[in-house]
């Protein structure tokens, strides 16, 4: 007993925990479907009860799959929402009722809820269709023959009609149709609704189903309006086809009042269908078609925000753009994004939020776009563009977002360049110049050496002076080998120097020593031109040279007259005055000049 | 004699002297100009600085990154190709030239070959090519006045590579001098220079050249520029104001 007592509030804890607790911390769904019987006949019906519930306050529809085999039709749901410690759960129960076709083994796919991204789904049903049991065969074939009747008789208590809110419209502009079913008899089944065909259009269901009073003609009816939303995917004529919709009906007979027959006959089945309807669909006009145009129709705007404006390369920020009006929004395509290069860009997520207040498609489209920046510095995420066309005005309009400016600072360099070196080489963003040079000093480079004249002046000078050395060592050559133009070379300075020892002594009254330095100065000068011994030259000696040399006669005979008084001097000297010693002296340098022109 | 040429020498090296203290600042003014993106004021206070005489190959970098930014193509290439006068080896000059170059369509890119020889061509400078080519031609007449008065082998050998030295270098230098002065090289600084096929209006005009191209003036006769467009082997008259001599 006492065990018990402390094991059953654990375990209701713990129930309760699971139930409650857990789910509301991760806001899950489940989902579950169920029918109320496996085998049915064909002129049976089934319901199936599709139970969403979760932790949450706004459970979303599911998408029923399509139906092989079967009718289907919503026949409503009840919500059942619980707050417990303020999480709230609910559950919804959407019911369809399925009408079978055919016989046969049927499956009636997962049913699945999108929810928070995640999908959720049931698992398939089998479900055995059979034939009509004999008994109920009358009934079966009891509309193929009274359907035109029927038609005309629905006129009166029972009818339906199809509309369109207009039959000229754009591609992709949403066309509202409504199935009206107007009734003044009692139904004896639910009806079996087959929609229109619609094919060439995007269909959107649009509940809530309308269910109203009407009178028409003194007749009171009760009304059920479904609407849908049609959406043309492409230009010209396209016809909404009959929408159809069986049902059984309490037969209106004389008999009214046997209650027992109404309550127990199946009445009578028949069948309404109402008119096909032609839209006439208009292309989109090409004139002022924007560049980034991608089919939207209806009425937009755009806006786009980041979780943050500060960050560090490396990092993340999340780019949301929200597109948001009315018009086919799940057809919404992705915006154009300007230049990101400065960015590296992850896979977009887009998510979609449908509502049809007041039957009409609307809703936003949000793309979300995480970037991480690949610069530091104030990088942009350029104006975000999305056109659409406006059948109101019927123009096409662009909006757009403004440039939303980040701040990106340095993030740790190792691993951003690891991650730019390893995985994609060097990336180059942006090509410019490179940035100026800001050296300190300035200095004048226009100087060029080979300008400057004085520079190029000089280089006459080597050669000039490598030519005078080249003379030079010519000469000393040619004095140290040729004895001859040595004694040569050097008479006329050997003589000059005599000469000026005789003029010395021209002053000095010294006459016999004059007239022996001239007559010396006159024989070796002579010697030395001629390359001959000059000691011991006699006079008879240089005349003959002289004479071979071809020297004229005149000069000899002044040779002759200097020669000859210098002999006389050595022995008489004060015989000799003062004015035949210059006339002497020059004689001889006169000599000496003609005597060098010649030899 | 060799003293002489010990001064000439340091006298020539030292040629490049440094600029005033207001031209300094004038420089420092011109780069905030630039930061700041004001690059009609950088482009004023640049050329300042050249006009004052200061031929820094910096400034006409700078010069040409300002006139590139100001959306001047044809002045930034021209301020560039002054800039690689004065400094030809500076590979950011080289590097904002070409990428300038690149917008210019016509401007074939360089290829590897013509680049490296580019390279090899000026891989000294003007002046030290020409100190070079001096300093050979004076060793090479020492030497000479030396083995007159000693002949010895080696020194006929040495004679004989320093002579070899000096016909190339010289060559080189010769090479250096004349694509730089006796080819007169000019830039198309207007969007579309109209090359007529004469001097004068009354001609009909001959081709267009694009902004940043370069020319070779082959004859003045003011005021229409004969010029040639080397690698196309076609010529005509320009009108003077739409090039400016490099």
């Amino acid at each position: 007993m006492k065990i018990k007592k402390i094991i059953i509030p654990i375990v209701v804890i713990i129930i309760a925990y699971v139930y409650c607790v857990l789910p509301a911390n991760s806001q899950q769904l489940t989902i579950q479907s169920s029918i109320d019987k496996n085998t049915l006949s064909l002129d049976d019906q089934l319901t199936l009860r599709v139970v969403v519930s979760g932790s949450v306050s706004n459970v979303p529809k599911p998408a029923i799959p399509e139906l092989k085999g079967f009718t289907s039709y919503s026949s409503g749901r009840s919500q059942n929402v619980s707050i417990v410690n303020g999480k709230v759960s609910s559950s919804v129960t959407f019911t369809y009722v399925l009408v079978p076709q055919s016989e046969g083994k049927h499956i009636i796919p997962a049913v699945t809820v999108n929810f928070k991204g995640q999908t959720y789904s049931t698992s398939p049903i089998e479900v055995e269709v059979l034939a009509s049991s004999s008994k109920q065969a009358p009934a079966k074939t009891a509309p193929s023959k009274s359907y035109p009747q029927t038609v005309r008789q629905a006129r009166g208590n029972i009818f339906v009609t199809t509309g369109v809110d207009k039959k000229k419209v754009y591609v992709n502009e949403q066309i509202q149709l409504t199935f009206s079913f107007f009734q003044s008899v009692r139904l004896l089944n639910q009806p079996q609704y087959s929609p229109a065909d619609t094919t060439g259009f995007w269909t959107e269901d649009l509940p809530p189903q309308r269910n109203y009073k009407s009178r028409i003609e003194g007749r009171d009816y009760q009304v059920v309006e479904i609407k849908t939303a049609l959406f043309p995917t492409s230009s010209g004529k396209h016809t909404i086809g009959k929408a159809n919709l069986k049902c059984a009906v309490e037969e209106v007979s004389g008999r009214r009042d046997d209650f027992f027959k109404g309550f127990f006959s199946r009445g009578k089945n028949i069948a309404l269908e109402s008119k096909p309807i032609n839209i006439t669909v208009l292309p989109l006009p090409d004139e002022g078609k924007p560049a980034g145009f991608k089919g939207a129709v209806g009425q937009f705007g755009i806006s786009a925000k980041v979780d943050k404006t500060e960050l560090k390369t490396g990092e993340a920020v999340t780019l949301t753009v929200d597109i948001s009006g009315s018009g086919n929004v799940k057809a919404i395509s992705e915006p154009v994004l300007g230049n990101l290069d400065n960015f590296k860009r992850y896979e977009t997520v887009s998510s979609f939020n449908l509502s049809k207040k007041d039957y009409r498609v609307q809703g936003s489209k949000s793309y979300t776009i995480v970037l991480s920046p690949l610069v530091s510095g104030k990088l942009t995420i350029p104006a975000i563009r999305f056109s659409y066309f406006d059948p109101k005005k019927k123009s096409y309009r662009t909006v757009k977002t403004s440039p939303i400016g980040l701040n990106v600072k340095q993030g740790e360099r190792e691993t951003t360049s690891s991650v730019v070196i390893t995985q994609e080489g060097i990336k180059y963003l942006t090509k410019d110049i490179l940035h100026l040079k800001t050296k300190r000093e300035l200095k004048d480079h226009g100087n060029l050496v080979y300008k400057n004249n004085a520079f190029v002046g000089f280089h006459v000078i080597p050669p000039v002076v490598f030519l005078g050395l080249l003379l030079y060592r010519r000469r000393v050559e040619k004095l140290s080998r040729d004895v001859g133009y040595a004694r040569r070379t050097r008479a006329s300075g050997m003589v000059r120097k005599r000469l000026k020892k005789a003029r010395e002594l021209l002053d000095t009254d010294k006459t016999k020593e004059f007239y022996s330095a001239l007559s010396e100065g006159l024989t070796k000068f002579i010697g030395d031109k001629l390359n001959v011994p000059a000691v011991g030259m006699t006079m008879a000696q240089i005349e003959e040279i002289l004479k071979k040399e071809k020297v004229e006669e005149s000069i000899i005979e002044d040779v002759r007259n200097v020669m000859s008084r210098s002999d006389f001097a050595r022995f008489a000297p004060a015989e000799l005055d003062k004015g035949q010693l210059k006339s002497d002296y020059g004689l001889s340098e006169k000599i000496i000049m003609k005597l060098q022109k010649i030899i | 004699m060799k003293r002489i040429i010990l001064i000439l020498g340091i006298l020539l090296i030292s040629g490049s002297a440094p600029a005033s203290a207001d031209v300094a600042s004038l420089f420092g003014q011109a780069n905030a100009c630039y930061e700041k993106g004001n690059c009609a004021d950088a482009i004023r206070s640049y050329e300042e600085i050249i006009e004052n005489g200061v031929r820094d190959p910096a400034v006409y970098y700078n010069l040409g990154n300002a006139y590139y930014k100001n959306n001047q193509l044809g002045r930034a290439v021209l301020a560039y190709k002054r800039a690689l006068r004065l400094s030809s080896r500076d590979a950011d000059i080289k590097n904002n030239l070409e990428y300038v170059l690149s917008f210019i369509k016509e401007e074939r890119p360089k290829s590897p070959i013509e680049k490296l020889l580019d390279r090899l061509f000026n891989i000294v400078s003007l002046n030290a090519l020409t100190l070079f080519v001096h300093y050979t031609y004076i060793l090479l007449f020492i030497i000479l006045a030396v083995y007159l008065f000693v002949k010895r082998k080696p020194l006929f050998w040495i004679n004989v590579s320093l002579g070899i030295m000096l016909l190339l270098s010289g060559a080189w230098l010769y090479g250096r001098i004349y694509s730089r002065e006796i080819i007169k090289k000019a830039v198309v600084i207007v969007t579309q220079g109209q090359v007529r096929n004469g001097p004068g209006e009354d001609y009909s005009v001959a081709f267009t050249v694009p902004e940043g191209k370069e020319l070779v003036i082959i004859e003045r006769r003011n005021p229409w520029y004969e010029i040639g467009v080397k690698e196309k082997g076609i010529r005509g008259w320009i009108r003077r104001e739409e090039i400016e001599q490099i």
